[in-house]
């Protein structure tokens, strides 16, 4: 089977500085994948090229099969990749609504668009009462709330959260995985997900990768990483 | 007190211009960070639209003498294809420029048109005659209103509204918020950062339009530099009120219209003819004790 995405010895710099060497990783159809790594390791990039938003100086990305190393970040929309990235970027004087709309007037199935709408409100009741505010007057747990469900009105294949749990309470961040799960689970959704921190997402996921300095250190089943032992040594970069 | 309502009426009418104008740069900067002072000579393309191309001095009627249902589409249609090739042309191969870059840019796009009129039109300023009626007045007590003044105040608050509407309530006002306030996030969700731009495009142009007639029917005269001090004047205001924040370029087109024919009015005659200087110095204490402007745009604050 082809998976959904697939990344090729991807290489990124900004400007002279380097952020990603050669980097190769796939994610199946209905996976969560985690990418963990410390600040600075090639993470968000990695994200924003999948997106759209970077563009790689060598390397291939493909989508359901497709090359789409050139393709620009509305077109990748389309196809069905919908990016949350870290600090969220909320239209902070666009109402609730607005920005959970502003996902959506690129579809065509305009009936399915209340449907999704309403169903992501019942996963989100704390946005119900919000919805006419202004969307930057929400706290930080309901705009990563919001964030996500904009990007899940563009009825994406595939989502990318850029570290949803920044900044969070881990109550507010235990929430955000489940509402993800779900989503997982009722809409057959694909996803690739940031962190910096190892424990959570080991409960989460179904495969990790571990990126430091633009290079994947390890990659491997949750299941099979469960005493983070091996994960440390990819993150910190201490042999033994 | 009558002599104070009369200049203040005359305030509001050229703050209408300025704000108009304002808007027009103001719509821009929010969604491409681009100042444009090519938009003043956007008004300048559509004062000469009215006229015979010609190099004679007497101006000749064209589109000018077209019915009103004709000629207002027509300009509009001419601006804003210029507007629409200013942004094909330069600013597009641009798009990921600096700020800065974008704005010599404009000088750029500003100096070619003034020249491009220039030749085609020569340089001297021809009188046009436009909807002279406008320019009767009618008394009210012991104030005299010109018409056309009146009907300058009605079209600014009327298109204010329809880009009020545009922007709250259509889809693509919308999307062009969304990608003033954060232009990468709304391409993220697949919001066309080109037609987005290109409607900017298209709106400035209208409202350049509507400066062109209005303008020129005031002063009845035409010149190839009309839209420098306009695109002056209004980036001043953009300034004032606020860069990013359209609700801030209003009120600083209508605040700069008030201090100009103010000092204008009340200066001691010696000084009058260094009225803009004043004008200025006000400015700079303005954004001295109000460096973000009188109303702060959202992209200088800081998002949490």
């Amino acid at each position: 089977m082809t998976p959904l995405v697939a990344i090729d010895d991807l290489h990124v710099h900004y400007s002279g500085m380097v952020a990603l060497r050669g980097i190769s990783l796939k994610v199946d159809a209905n996976e969560i994948v985690c990418i963990i790594g410390p600040n600075g390791a090639g993470k968000s990039t990695t994200l924003a090229a999948i997106a759209g938003g970077v563009a790689p100086t060598k390397g291939a990305i493909y989508f359901k099969g497709t090359e789409t190393t050139d393709f620009g970040p509305e077109k990748l929309a389309d196809l069905g990749i919908s990016l949350v990235p870290e600090g969220r970027h909320i239209f902070s004087s666009l109402s609730v609504e607005e920005n959970l709309m502003i996902g959506s007037y690129r579809r065509t199935d305009k009936k399915a668009i209340r449907t999704d709408r309403d169903r992501l409100l019942d996963l989100f009741p704390r946005l119900v009462e919000r919805l006419n505010y202004p969307a930057g007057r929400l706290s930080g747990g309901e705009q990563q709330m919001l964030a996500i469900g904009r990007a899940i009105m563009t009825k994406p294949k595939l989502l990318l959260i850029d570290e949803p749990s920044l900044g969070l309470a881990p109550k507010i961040v235990e929430q955000i995985y489940t509402i993800v799960r779900e989503l997982r689970e009722r809409d057959g959704l694909t996803l690739l997900i940031n962190e910096q921190s190892s424990n959570r997402v080991l409960k989460h996921a179904d495969r990790i990768y571990v990126l430091r300095s633009g290079h994947i250190q390890l990659h491997g089943r949750a299941d099979d990483l469960k005493d983070g032992e091996r994960i440390r040594q990819a993150y910190f970069g201490f042999e033994k | 007190m009558v002599e104070f309502l009369q200049y203040s009426i005359d305030a509001l009418s050229l703050g209408s211009i300025y704000a108009l104008t304002a808007l027009g740069i103001g719509l821009l900067f929010g969604i491409l960070r681009l100042i444009n002072f090519a938009h003043g000579d956007l008004i300048t393309i559509g004062a000469y639209a009215l006229i015979v191309p010609s190099s004679n001095v007497a101006a000749e009627m064209f589109i000018g003498s077209f019915d009103i249902y004709l000629m207002v589409p027509l300009i509009c249609l001419i601006v804003v294809v210029a507007a629409l090739l200013t942004d094909v042309a330069v600013f597009r191969p641009l798009r990921r420029a600096a700020s800065p870059t974008l704005l010599i840019a404009s000088f750029a796009v500003s100096y070619i048109i003034q020249n491009g009129i220039l030749t085609i039109y020569g340089g001297r300023a021809k009188s046009v005659n436009l909807w002279n009626n406008l320019n009767q007045q009618f008394a009210w007590g012991d104030l005299r209103i010109p018409i056309l003044q009146l009907v300058t105040m009605a079209v600014t608050i009327g298109l204010m509204l329809c880009l009020i509407i545009f922007l709250r309530f259509t889809r693509y006002g919308k999307q062009m918020r969304a990608a003033s306030e954060d232009f990468r996030m709304a391409q993220y969700l697949g919001v066309r950062g080109n037609f987005v731009i290109g409607l900017a495009f298209v709106i400035s142009g209208l409202l350049a339009t509507a400066v062109s007639l209005l303008y020129t029917t005031q002063t009845a005269t035409v010149s190839y530099t009309m839209g420098v001090p306009l695109a002056l004047f209004a980036f001043v205001a953009v300034v004032v009120g606020g860069m990013g924040n359209l609700a801030g370029s209003v009120i600083g087109g209508y605040l700069i219209g008030f201090l100009v024919t103010m000092l204008q009015a009340y200066l001691p005659q010696d000084l009058r003819g260094f009225r803009d200087c004043f004008a200025f110095a006000l400015v700079i204490l303005i954004l001295l004790v109000r460096p973000a402007g009188l109303v702060p745009g959202r992209n200088t604050i800081e998002r949490v």
